[in-house]
């Protein structure tokens, strides 16, 4: 019997190295990703995925330019919503830090797929379908460059995967300008990378035209909004408003979509959730007010049910949560052509025919504005109640500089949200934005 | 004093040995002494007529060891034959007591380290369902609070203070020699409604301890000391509880034991939030709905559109946005709901034990049953247990036993703390009283996120059971004389089943067509030691001792999770009935291996030393950082065996004690923490309608320089006996620095990660401990005796890079130079009395700073400070026991000095009649009635405003609240019946008592219970959040043996 656990003894010391050599079953290790065509896939999917979270465009990102842009009453206690819908945002606001930690998250996996694709070694992976998925990922880091610099100013600009966290510190934030800069730059960059085709809830060569035609109108580049917008609007065959206006969100896959996220049941969409009945948010009186108004809403007061005297926004309808997440519909694009001709002031007749096509849709009669600034505020408004429960108008309003006249925001500084508390604990380099 | 000439008989080689044990002062024989032969492994039990007898191979002289709990041991030198009578001297000191420490026992006067055995006869009385929660105030430098009055859930156990922030503070628990799981198996970061994952339980946790029934412990030691707990190296760091379980006595006659008691428990309700009626709820909506329009003329709210109010027609609904009558039209629900929740509620045990044993085996076989009802409907606890401890003897040298523990707890749960939908207290307590509880046709009315209570109570939607096994295998071998080998072979697995089902008439289950989880969640837990000691006395009262060993531990964690939503009807309650179903799995394992050696030496029992080393090896870390060595020593020195002290008759004991060591961490943290991850679970279709396609993201950023978490520990202590033994004194002095701690340090989350496990704080704990027992009298009939402890522990951050905030709205912080748990607020210095307006401390020291009516706020991040903190400055416990005949008498009174806590229930119902859900949001407290109204008045309540700081700025200090308590924990009456009556019965003891628990409570808290937390989140203790109060209870029992 000594002998034996002598023996065992032995075997112990010889297998100790091996007995602790425990890996994981549900991951993997960073070395493992994006070395071949499937992980590279695996890797944009992942991008997308993170695009479509909860704290960035899930819930919370919209939820805080939404009430920003004084759409929502909150329902539940808590005044880190009501800092947003009062324009009192403190820095220690715990939605600030995870829309922040989720948009760079989102950086962060669009920065692995850049760096790690083009290297990629994979007889199977064709040349085209490579810039695809390179494409993708400029794609999604000018979103997330594009959605930092409007939320939060002038960023960190970090262009390379974290490998460590020292990679991330100590760097001075970039100015606003900056950063839609490198957001106009990776689309320029995604551009000839994607294919032209029509696919809703991926990038694509038309993707990014919208966007860009979105980013155009917060630079100023009406022209180039002009000409963006327009080309989708000329695709016809594959973008289209659809009447009435609740079929975009009641059906799947419509031609109003132009970039929408795709959730199901095992990526639920937290939307449903925050809406229903006993969720977080309703409309105000306000946004219910315009939308039961046959002559302002029309037909989208299908966005909210009544019930009683409650209103509740029935945007994202299924309670499984399977409603996709709309982030670019057709709409805006008419819009923003508009909006970009109605600026240049030379082509007033176009900015109300693009205004009237997404009236008419609406089922409201045509707007009869005139001069460029009847034009602009009848844009403005119908941006509200098109995209009563999409968050756009807080950034309008702020890219417009009307957010004074409008909401009562004088201070222009509450114009950008402040740099997140914890953020500036673990990087002093951080600056606070002026004001907070 | 050893009476009587040998016993001896010769019985062809062996020689049979009789004799009788008796009590020196009464000369009543005493039934159950353990009478040993040194040397040898024969021992046997004194029957009920203090009888024993056995038969020996051993050849005369040789030395009986008789001890008996309460008595002081005897040893005496056996040299011939006739009947033996010992007499035991009573002991009142407890120096001869043996304590089990790490890998072996000791007596107490020969202990180095700082260990406190807990007598497990006293604390098994107080009705909780685990041992944990049972050893509030009985033990010097162990902080237990219960944090919640429903039975089985987490406590928090603190040895010497915490040490750490990320990984764990808990104690290592040892279960007759198996390191249990005391991690709870109830997830803190559940999943979704209708999402595969852990279920929601309202940031509560289900205990694992109390799958443990208290009636089959024999005795708990806790190690705190460096000395004592280096032993067990890495795990040692929180100190160590020992659990010994009973076993039976060979020789000894078989002993039946059973108990039984029955009791109610209910919550003192004059304790409980008073809550405004319905009319001063509108009155103060309607006020702060008027002031908020003066102070913001945009917002157009004037007393013309105040919210409650009739239509102009007269017509009026509660609860309407618009037209919702008149302050005094309102009616007053609050009552109702809280009668509907709270009840009277039974608690009832059952324990049966058989024990006895034959010279070669001996045996303990133990049932249990416990049902114990929570005061809140419908939440219960009940466990059923089954304990089975034996032990053979093969031949003289060798000695194999088992421990088994079966048991099986189910919980009918709810959410009892944080979370409006199917929180079931907060429902009842933070629903606006003027809402009605059904409408006008009886149905159920729910409001604001809240369920409807009554609902919630007759739909209990969320179970748990627990089914688990903790056994031991062990075989000693005494290869030499003084050379013993053990190994021993230990498992805990744990099946832990927890599902729900909220039907269409809750909250949750009316969204989604009914709701279900159910998750199936496996830990098993095993260890093998095996340990080589040798042990000598080298000259009369010199000793000498060794000890080396090793042990492999594994661990392997496993969860299949699926849930369901879309039911056709409520009758339809599996998830293979919903219409939408989904599937999650999760599993982690950890091994590790040690090394340890032990070696001790006294010099004639005056001068001790004791070197222990263990090396650990982890599977947690990377292969650079592994192993980690701990090591410690220890020295000790008894005074009174010195010349100078010998003969000094008043003093019985002194002895002074030093140690020093280092034990590790690494409990707590994830198993794979420090390796650099990709997730599997991101996954997004190629195209619309395309399905979900595997998808893959960054989970975690490799550290590969993750390293043990290592705490230096240094104790002095003093024991001084006095007076034979009547007074006992023990003192001991502690400073722990804790480095490398173990650390989720926030990271920039421009990384992509927003923490990373790290090695990067250091924390001080310095304290002292106090315990007196003292033997107030002894007379013939009347005993009165009394324990005393007291701890205090100084807790301070001496490192942290970044400053780290801890649950929503951040009310707790660890900064740098303070204590851990420190609260950090906006301090509210006063209201003006002037304009109302609350009065902020800033930092730039313009403490006079006044606001104004500005939606610019003026207060920033810099203006919060840290006011507080949520850990008592000293704690403790008083226990009187008296005894007159055959009456016996207990008091308890527990404890703690200087803790703070936010009162978060207070902190929802002063927020001005919650503007902004449409005044439907959450109760007023009655305290909400103080707001400033008139020029002049002296209030901390501040005018009612949706503008401005006044509420807007949450964290405001006037929540926070001195959580100071003494309590008279149990009082106990007990009456034992005269033997010749109960002998006649044929029993050899009866004993009828009655024990009360929390009866009375002395505190500042304007709470109910100053101990209650929301969560089981270790970093955030003192918020009082939508939990019920520990239960007052009353118990009447019944103890039989025979």
């Amino acid at each position: 019997m000594k002998k034996s656990y002598i023996i065992l003894l032995l075997i112990v010391f010889s297998s100790c190295h091996k007995f602790l050599d425990v890996q994981p079953t549900d991951a993997v290790s960073d070395d493992q990703t994006i070395t071949d065509k499937a992980s590279a896939e695996n890797a944009v999917r992942g991008t997308y995925r993170s695009l479509s979270a909860s704290g960035y465009y899930g819930a919370t990102f919209q939820f805080d330019a939404l009430l920003s842009g004084n759409a929502l009453t909150y329902t539940q206690s808590g005044a880190s919503q009501l800092q947003f819908l009062y324009h009192t945002l403190t820095a220690d606001n715990n939605d600030l830090e995870t829309v922040w930690a989720a948009i760079y998250k989102v950086v962060n996996q669009a920065n692995f797929v850049i760096a790690k694709v083009p290297a990629i070694k994979d007889a199977t992976l064709t040349q085209a379908y490579r810039n695809q998925l390179l494409g993708e990922g400029y794609f999604i880091r000018a979103l997330a460059y594009f959605d930092l610099a409007r939320t939060f100013g002038g960023v960190q600009l970090f262009l390379e995967p974290t490998q460590k966290v020292s990679d991330k510190q100590g760097k001075v934030r970039s100015t606003q300008a900056d950063v839609y800069a490198q957001a106009l730059s990776d689309l320029n960059a995604a551009e000839p990378l994607l294919p032209a085709t029509t696919v809703r809830d991926r990038a694509t060569q038309k993707t990014v035209w919208a966007l860009r035609a979105r980013l155009e109108l917060y630079l100023k580049q009406w022209a180039q909004a002009e000409a963006d917008a327009g080309k989708l609007i000329a695709d016809s065959a594959n973008y289209k408003l659809v009447t009435p206006y609740n079929t975009f969100f009641t059906k799947t896959n419509t031609t109003e979509s132009v970039f929408e996220l795709s959730y199901s049941t095992t990526y639920p969409n937290p939307m449903f959730s925050n809406w229903k009945s006993g969720g977080n948010y309703v409309p105000n009186d306000s946004v219910r007010q315009l939308l039961t108004d046959p002559a302002v809403g029309g037909n989208r007061s299908a966005l909210i049910s009544i019930s009683g005297t409650k209103a509740l926004g029935v945007l994202y309808p299924q309670s499984n949560g399977t409603d996709p997440g709309y982030v670019i519909r057709i709409a805006e694009l008419w819009l923003i052509r508009a909006e970009a001709r109605a600026q240049q002031n030379n082509d007033l007749t176009g900015a109300l025919a693009d205004l009237n096509a997404v009236r008419a849709r609406a089922g409201v009669a045509p707007s009869t504005a005139a001069t460029q600034d009847e034009l602009l505020t009848a844009i403005e408004s119908e941006r509200r109640v098109e995209f009563a429960l999409e968050p756009q108008r807080w950034f309008d309003l702020v890219r417009t500089g009307r957010a004074a006249t409008v909401l009562n925001v004088n201070d222009v500084r509450r114009y950008v949200f402040p740099i997140p508390t914890p953020e500036r604990q673990a990087d002093p380099t951080l600056d606070q934005n002026p004001g907070y | 004093m050893l009476a009587a000439a040998g016993g001896l008989k010769a019985q062809n080689n062996n020689i049979s040995l009789q004799g009788k044990v008796y009590d020196a002062r009464t000369r009543l024989v005493l039934p159950g002494a353990t009478v040993h032969i040194i040397g040898t492994t024969h021992e046997v039990v004194t029957d009920k007529n203090g009888e024993f007898k056995f038969v020996t191979g051993q050849k005369p002289p040789f030395v009986l060891l008789v001890s008996f709990v309460g008595y002081q041991t005897k040893q005496d030198t056996i040299t011939n034959t006739g009947s033996v009578g010992v007499y035991l001297q009573e002991s009142s000191s407890q120096l001869n007591d043996v304590v089990v420490v790490g890998y072996g026992t000791q007596t107490r006067k020969n202990l180095i380290g700082s260990i406190v055995k807990v007598n497990a006869e006293e604390t098994k009385q107080v009705p909780v369902a685990s041992f944990d929660a049972q050893l509030q105030g009985k033990a010097a430098g162990v902080q237990v609070n219960s944090q919640s009055g429903v039975p089985g859930e987490g406590v928090r156990i603190r040895v010497r203070g915490s040490t750490s922030i990320n990984a764990s503070n808990d104690p290592l628990y040892i279960v007759d020699g198996v390191f249990i799981n005391s991690n709870t198996l109830s997830s803190q970061n559940p999943s979704g409604n209708g999402v595969a994952g852990p279920v929601n339980l309202g940031e509560k946790t289900t205990s694992p301890l109390a799958d443990i029934a208290s009636a089959d412990i024999e005795s708990i030691e806790v190690l705190k000391d460096a000395e004592a707990t280096a032993i067990y190296g890495s795990r040692g760091a929180n100190g160590v509880v020992i659990i010994t379980t009973k076993r039976g006595g060979f020789n000894a006659r078989r002993k039946i034991s059973l108990n039984t008691s029955y009791g109610l428990a209910s919550v003192d309700r004059s304790r409980l939030w008073k809550v405004t009626s319905g009319p001063e709820h509108a009155l103060i909506a309607n006020e702060t709905w008027v002031n908020s329009g003066i102070d913001d003329p945009t917002l157009n709210q004037t007393v013309a559109n105040e919210p409650f109010q009739r239509a102009p027609n007269g017509t009026w609904n509660p609860g309407a946005t618009t037209f919702r009558g008149n302050p005094s039209d309102q009616g007053s629900y609050s009552d109702t709901r809280m009668n509907q929740v709270l009840r009277t509620a039974p608690l009832q045990n059952y324990d049966l034990s058989f024990q006895g044993g034959s010279p070669v085996t001996r045996y303990y076989i133990g049932a249990s049953y416990t049902d114990q009802e929570a005061v809140i409907r419908p939440a219960n606890f009940t466990r059923a247990g089954l304990k089975i401890n034996l032990d053979s003897k093969l031949g003289d040298r060798v000695q194999i036993g088992v421990s088994n523990l079966f048991s099986r707890t189910k919980r009918l749960q709810l959410r009892d703390g944080n979370g409006p939908d199917a929180g079931i207290f907060q429902s009842a307590l933070q629903t606006p009283s003027y809402l009605p509880t059904n409408d006008s046709n009886g149905n159920p009315l729910r409001w604001a996120n809240f369920d409807n209570t009554e609902v919630l109570v007759e739909n209990p939607a969320q179970w748990t059971t627990s089914l688990r096994y903790i056994g031991n295998f062990y075989l000693d071998a005494e290869i030499l004389p003084g050379l013993k080998f053990r190994s021993s072979w230990g498992l805990d697995y744990n099946h832990y089943h927890e599902w729900e089902y909220y039907n269409s008439k809750t909250q949750i289950g009316s969204a989604t067509a009914g709701e279900a989880k159910s998750n199936m969640i496996q830990q098993t837990g095993w260890v093998n030691e095996q340990t080589l000691s040798y042990s000598n006395s080298l000259t009369g009262k010199d000793n000498f001792g060794v000890l080396i060993g090793n042990t492999l531990q594994g661990n392997n964690y496993y969860a299949s999770y699926i849930a369901g939503t879309g039911f056709p009807s409520d009758a339809y309650k599996l998830i293979a009935a919903a219409a939408n179903r989904s599937a999650s799995e999760d599993a982690s394992k950890n091994t590790l291996t040690s090394f340890f050696s032990r070696v001790n030496y006294n010099y004639q029992g005056r001068y001790y030393i004791e070197a222990t080393i263990r090396a650990d090896g982890s599977s947690k870390f990377g292969a650079d950082h592994r192993w980690g060595y701990f090591p410690a020593v220890g020295a000790a020195w008894r005074l009174k065996e010195e010349s100078f002290l010998k003969n000094v008759s008043s003093i019985n004991n002194l002895k002074l004690r030093a140690s020093y060591g280092i034990t590790g961490n690494q409990n707590g943290i994830n198993d794979f923490a420090a390796k650099g991850l990709w997730t599997g679970s991101a996954g997004y279709p190629n195209n619309v309608g395309g399905g979900d396609q595997a998808g893959t993201a960054p989970l975690q950023l490799a550290n590969p320089d993750l390293k043990w978490e290592s705490t230096a520990q240094l104790n002095a202590g003093v024991d001084l006996g006095l007076l034979q033994g009547r007074v006992d004194i023990s003192l001991d002095l502690y400073s722990k620095r804790t480095r490398d701690a173990l650390l989720n340090l926030p990271v920039p989350s421009s990384t992509g990660y927003t923490t990373q496990l790290s090695n990067a704080g250091e924390i001080s704990n310095k304290g002292y401990e106090l315990a007196i027992s003292t033997v107030n009298i002894r007379g013939k009939d009347f005993k009165w005796t009394t324990n005393f402890n007291i701890s205090g522990n100084y807790n301070k951050i001496i490192r942290l890079t970044t400053p780290i905030s801890f649950y929503s709205r951040n009310w707790l912080i660890d900064q740098q130079g303070y204590a851990m748990y420190s609260f950090w607020l906006y301090q509210q210095l006063y209201v003006d009395p002037q304009t109302g307006n609350s009065v902020f401390w800033t930092a730039d020291g313009k403490t006079s700073y006044s606001p104004t009516y500005s939606k610019n706020i003026t207060l920033t991040t810099a203006d919060r400070r840290i006011i507080g903190n949520a850990m008592p400055k000293f704690f403790g416990g008083i226990t009187n026991n008296f005894s007159y005949k055959d009456f016996d008498l207990g008091v308890f009174f527990s404890f703690q000095y200087g803790n703070k806590l936010i009162n978060y229930n207070r902190f929802l119902g002063e927020k001005q009649g919650q503007p902004s859900s449409g005044f439907a949001g959450r109760f007023d407290t009655k305290s909400q009635l103080a707001r400033w109204t008139h020029a002049g008045q002296v209030t901390d309540v501040p005018r009612v405003t949706s503008v401005g700081n006044n509420y807007l700025i949450e964290q405001n200090s006037r929540f926070l609240e001195d959580g100071s308590f003494l309590r008279l924990k149990t009082l106990s009456l007990g009456y034992t019946l005269p033997s010749e009556l109960v002998e006649r019965w044929k029993l050899e003891k009866l004993r009828v008592y009655v024990v009360a628990t929390n009866l009375w409570l002395l505190t500042k808290y304007s709470g109910p219970d100053p101990e209650i937390n929301v969560g089981n989140n270790q970093n955030a203790p003192g918020l009082d959040q939508g939990t019920p109060p520990q239960p007052r209870s009353v118990q009447v029992g019944i103890n039989v043996t025979l």
